[in-house]
């Protein structure tokens, strides 16, 4: 348990305020309006109500007081003896008790009187019951007044005591009063003790802090002890023997051989040697002060004889000091730390946790590999400017950058080219970075004019052997014609494909009806064309050729007209004029007669009646009739409405 | 400020445009613009697509290995600025460029020279073989016959004057 | 000495800058405070050069030099490279390197003789290293970390690595190293020592929340006190007694 619960303990309040303020607030936050001629139950309620809310606020207070305070078993030895010291551990653990037993019996009150308002038949009883329950509870926190009186007065001493570490380094000045223990206190740390010339100036324990070796100190002043066994020791002086069984501390004996305290040499070296068990494992110092009025060698030969005893022990260091005039405190404190931060190295190298933190004190010293020298590289200007200083003090300052900048301020720019390693013309140049699609830093090299002037040279080479002559030869008269060949046989072969794909894509049938039968140019008019095309002449007088004999005669003269006379089944092939409709396909006259009333027939329903014309006549003389299109549109779709 | 080069189509990536792509592996991938990052996250291979200029140079169909390209290159030690160096480094890159130029231009040139011969071989076979598409062999077969008969006159009238003389 | 400084409230020094022996490069802020601190204890030594590397201010992270020369990732932009080149002096080799494990400053660490890198480094970056930086090259892990630039701080006199490096390894490292190491903590108990403070053979810069514990030791190891570079002490007074207790005192 650290020091900071003892002042964060809640203030322990009176018995009388207790009782008040408990039984205000019950007032304040219960309901506080009922009558006669509410149900039962919700007089009962109300009255229930305000007994356990006083039962809860009396418990919580008290639980409070009763957890906040320490418990001697669970902090540190040193606090709990002190507090035995101080305080006396039974009445303390008494006090507590009581309180926690008051706690027990509101409870049990509470509980009894909500159990008999259960059953209380009017809002009189009821009340009566209420009463009684706050009556009792009240009488119970009444007869703990003492305690609670007690207890706040434990609090406010509690608060006030020195915040001293148990674990840290520390320091312990004792001895008989007078002696200049809490003058050395003073003289090395920030606290101030009370020095006065009178015994038992200091009455209780003090600590101040110091600093040695990056390491904070804490120096604890005691109150004088007297020499007569512990039964007979008062409190005051029993502080002091707490803080010097329980600390872990390096324990400064000082003595008085000016013997101005009050007692003699003898009397302090027989405390010294009465107290001795109490420094066993501890750092010993035994401190002369007051030097200033005597010193060790000025003594006489019996007190010195006295003292070599202690000298001989090689244990006890015995040094010399003057708080008055402060000679030898400063020793005196080194020492002490010293050998408090030895002893507590010593303990701690003893224990497990050593591992953990002896990697961090191994310094590695390297096993030379080789015969090479890796010495330091500190330039002269450093070494001259280090000794500089040494004799000098301060050097001139140059201008740095950051004055500058607080000069100028807003207008303050940092100007990356102040310090380059350049000639001064050049310093402030601004480089150009690209250059028509091309970065030039990807071209920068110290022998680029070199390189340059060799691929000119290559260049030159290369022209020069005729790498960059038009070789186009000329097109022979051969070629030429070739090529004209060439390209009139791919032209040919791209119409044949056209053709090729006509043809096969066409899906006619291959006589039809509607054509004029084709007029097939078997001729030798036709002959010769495709001949000649082909380069071929035809001689077409020569009777004798094979094409000469088998010419039909084209169709030179249109068909005459003829009268149509009665018609004869004419076959196909005797001739493609086409016959008229009504005679196709007829065989014979009595078919025909027989047609010819078939067609009267179903022509006169139409025509007669619809006053056609003729079989084509399909003219409408209303398009629109008025009785189709006037109405309104009934439900249907549009096509049957 | 630098002009970086595209990755995939190998253009160049002007500050300010187009995107640029950091894998896990710290590797960067700049893209001219989203033509270039589309084909990439489609995975292609820009050796592969045809309009690049990594297919081109892979296929040979542009001057790829020529000491001209050696001046142009990414120089990681840098050089301590000299006014003089800059100065002649960029009248330098002129001359470079337009001796690369000349160079590429020539290279295809060349190619497309390669062409020709091999299309006149075409020709030459085409006409071989398809020759009877425009014309028949008796093309000229009348006047090549008329044609040898007035030679025969000729040499007989030949003869008959020497016979004559003799 | 060594100097407390933050860049942007921020105690990562490491991260913001790179210091070696024969030149400084630091990011470009807000405001000049983090330049000036440079500016004021090195720039009549060395050159102090505002930059950035890929538009980016973790510089510290991204690059890896020595006084010998500079690497560079490949994202550095071309006007960056040539700034840099501009600023420093001609001794100070500079490239740009391909590599996939492209923040350099974290993968590979090193002082003007020896240095470290990540397992998985590239061998063209591994002989890039040998040629630029003129350095012994060795694959090694630090207490089973493979990113070595960020918990390893070395110079040429000594080195620190991360806290939880056991006593074995570090020995291994030291004798690899030829420097004495300590296993410590920068900035409060960051384990991150190589990205927390930089150092060279003379100065040494880390973030305001380094304790007067860790300062301590740093300035001990590092030869950075006082006498140290007058004398040159000898290995032993490093660590003496009273620090050792200290320490000890300190973290338990």
């Amino acid at each position: 348990m650290s020091q900071y619960n003892f002042k964060k303990i809640a203030v322990v309040p009176t018995s009388t305020e207790f009782i008040d303020v408990t039984l205000s607030k019950t007032q304040r936050k219960t309901p506080t309006v009922i009558h006669k001629h509410y149900k039962i139950t919700r007089i009962r309620q109300f009255y229930m109500r305000k007994v356990r809310f006083t039962q809860s606020n009396f418990h919580e207070r008290l639980s409070q007081i009763i957890q906040e305070f320490p418990k001697l078993e669970d902090v540190h030895p040193f606090y709990a003896d002190l507090m035995n010291v101080l305080y006396d551990k039974d009445h303390y653990k008494l006090a507590l008790g009581q309180i926690n037993t008051c706690r027990h019996l509101i409870d049990n009150v509470a509980k009894d009187y909500v159990r008999l308002l259960k059953y209380g038949d009017s809002m009189y009883r009821c009340k009566q019951l209420k009463r009684a329950a706050m009556g009792r509870m009240a009488t119970l926190i009444k007869r703990q007044a003492p305690a609670l009186q007690y207890l706040e007065q434990v609090r406010q001493h509690l608060g006030r005591l020195p915040s001293i570490d148990p674990n840290t380094r520390t320091i312990l000045v004792c001895g008989f009063p007078n002696v200049g223990k809490s003058s050395f206190v003073n003289k090395i740390t920030r606290a101030d003790v009370e020095v006065q010339p009178y015994a038992f100036t200091t009455k209780a324990l003090y600590v101040g802090h110091t600093d040695y070796k990056y390491l904070r100190w804490q120096v604890v002043d005691t109150p004088g002890i007297l020499d007569h066994p512990l039964e007979e020791r008062n409190t005051i002086e029993m502080q002091a023997i707490t803080a010097l069984a329980h600390l872990r501390a390096a324990v400064l004996y000082v003595a008085d051989p000016s013997e101005q305290c009050g007692y003699n040499l003898q009397q302090q070296i027989s405390l010294f040697n009465n107290i001795r068990p109490l420094f066993a494992n501890k750092p010993l110092m035994f401190v002369l002060n007051k030097t200033d009025i005597i010193r060790m060698e000025d003594l006489p030969e019996e007190k010195k004889s006295v003292l070599n005893e202690i000298v001989q022990d090689p244990d006890i260091l015995m040094l010399e000091m003057s708080t008055f005039t402060e000679d030898g405190v400063m020793n005196v404190k080194q020492e002490a730390c010293d050998r408090l931060l030895t002893f507590r190295i010593e303990s701690k190298m003893r224990t497990k946790k050593v591992n953990d933190f002896l990697n961090r004190v191994h310094v590695a010293m390297p096993q030379p590999r080789d015969d090479k020298q890796r010495l330091p590289f500190i330039p002269e200007q450093v070494v001259l400017k280090k000794q500089a200083m040494l004799t000098d003090g301060a050097l001139p300052k140059k201008k740095l950058l950051r004055e500058i900048e607080l000069e100028l301020g807003d207008d303050y720019i940092l100007d990356l080219k102040r310090n380059y390693d350049l000639p001064e013309e050049i310093k402030y140049d601004i480089i150009p970075e690209i250059w028509e699609g091309h970065n030039i830093a990807d071209y920068i090299d110290p022998d680029i004019l070199k390189r340059l002037e060799e691929l000119e040279k290559e260049e030159e080479t290369r022209m020069q052997a005729g790498y960059y002559d038009d070789t186009d030869e000329e097109e022979d008269e051969e070629t030429k014609n070739i090529h004209g060949l060439a390209l009139k046989i791919r032209e040919k072969k791209k119409i044949m494909k056209i053709e090729r794909d006509l043809k096969k894509n066409s899906r006619k049938p291959t006589l039809p009806r509607n054509t004029v039968a084709k007029t097939r140019e078997r001729s030798v008019a036709g002959l010769k064309r495709k001949m000649s095309e082909l380069g071929v002449d035809i001689d077409d007088k020569n009777p004798n050729t094979n094409f000469a004999r088998s010419v039909s005669r084209a169709r030179s003269q249109p068909p005459e007209k003829r009268i149509r006379k009665e018609s004869t089944a004419r076959s196909r092939s005797r001739s493609m004029s086409k016959p008229p409709r009504d005679e196709m396909g007829i065989k014979d006259l009595s078919m025909k007669l027989k047609l010819q009333k078939h067609k009267a027939k179903s022509q006169k329903k139409g025509i007669a009646k619809l006053a056609r014309k003729g079989e084509g006549d399909r003219h409408i003389f209303d398009l629109k009739p008025k009785h189709l299109f006037t109405g309104k549109r009934g439900t249907g779709k549009t096509d049957r409405r | 400020m630098r002009i970086e080069k595209c990755y995939f189509c190998s253009g160049h990536v002007y500050p300010g445009h187009g995107i640029q792509f950091v894998r896990n592996d710290s590797k960067i991938f700049r893209f001219c613009r989203s033509k270039c990052h589309s084909a990439f996250k489609k995975k292609k291979n820009p050796r592969k697509v045809r309009w690049t200029k990594a297919f081109r140079k892979a296929a040979g169909k542009e001057l790829a290995v020529d000491p001209s390209f050696e001046f142009e290159k990414r120089r990681n030690v840098p050089v301590k600025y000299d006014r003089d160096l800059w100065q002649k480094t960029v009248s330098a890159i002129k001359k470079v460029e337009e001796i690369k130029q000349k160079r590429s231009a020539q290279f295809i040139m060349q190619r497309m020279k390669k062409a020709k011969t091999i299309e006149k071989e075409k020709d030459v076979k085409e006409v071989q073989r398809n020759m009877s598409l425009i014309r028949s062999p008796a093309a000229g077969l009348k006047m090549a016959q008329q044609e040898s008969v007035v030679e025969e006159i000729h040499e007989s009238d030949d003869e008959m004057q020497i016979a004559e003389e003799v | 000495m060594a100097v407390r400084v933050q860049f942007e409230n921020n105690n990562e020094v490491g991260v913001f800058s790179k210091l070696t022996n024969s030149y400084c490069l630091v990011a470009m802020g807000g405001s000049e405070n983090f330049y000036s601190v440079f500016e004021s204890e090195l720039s009549e030594t060395i050159p102090v050069v505002h930059t950035s590397i890929a538009g980016c201010r973790i510089i510290g992270r991204m690059t890896v030099g020595n006084r010998h020369g500079l690497l560079v990732p490949n994202t550095t932009t071309d006007q960056e490279l040539q700034h840099i080149r501009n600023s420093l002096p001609d001794s100070v080799k500079i490239q740009r390197v391909e590599e996939k494990l492209s923040a350099l400053g974290n993968v590979i660490t090193c002082n003007d003789y020896v240095a470290l890198v990540h397992p998985d480094l590239d061998r063209e970056t591994e002989e890039i290293l040998q040629d630029t930086l003129k350095v012994e090259v060795f694959r090694q892990s630090v207490a089973t970390n493979v990113l070595v630039g960020s918990y390893c701080l070395f110079s040429n006199q000594g080195g620190i690595v991360h806290p939880k490096t056991p006593s074995q390894e570090q020995d291994e490292l030291s004798s690899l190293l030829q420097v004495p190491l300590v296993a410590g903590s920068v900035n409060r108990g960051s384990e991150l020592v190589g990205a927390g403070a930089v150092v060279n053979d003379w100065s040494m810069f880390c973030g305001m929340d380094t304790t007067a514990t860790e300062l301590s030791v740093l300035e001990s190891i590092f030869r950075l006190n006082a006498g140290g570079i007058a004398t040159g002490s000898s290995a032993s007074s490093i660590q003496g007694e009273n620090m050792r207790n200290v320490l000890i005192e300190s973290m338990t």
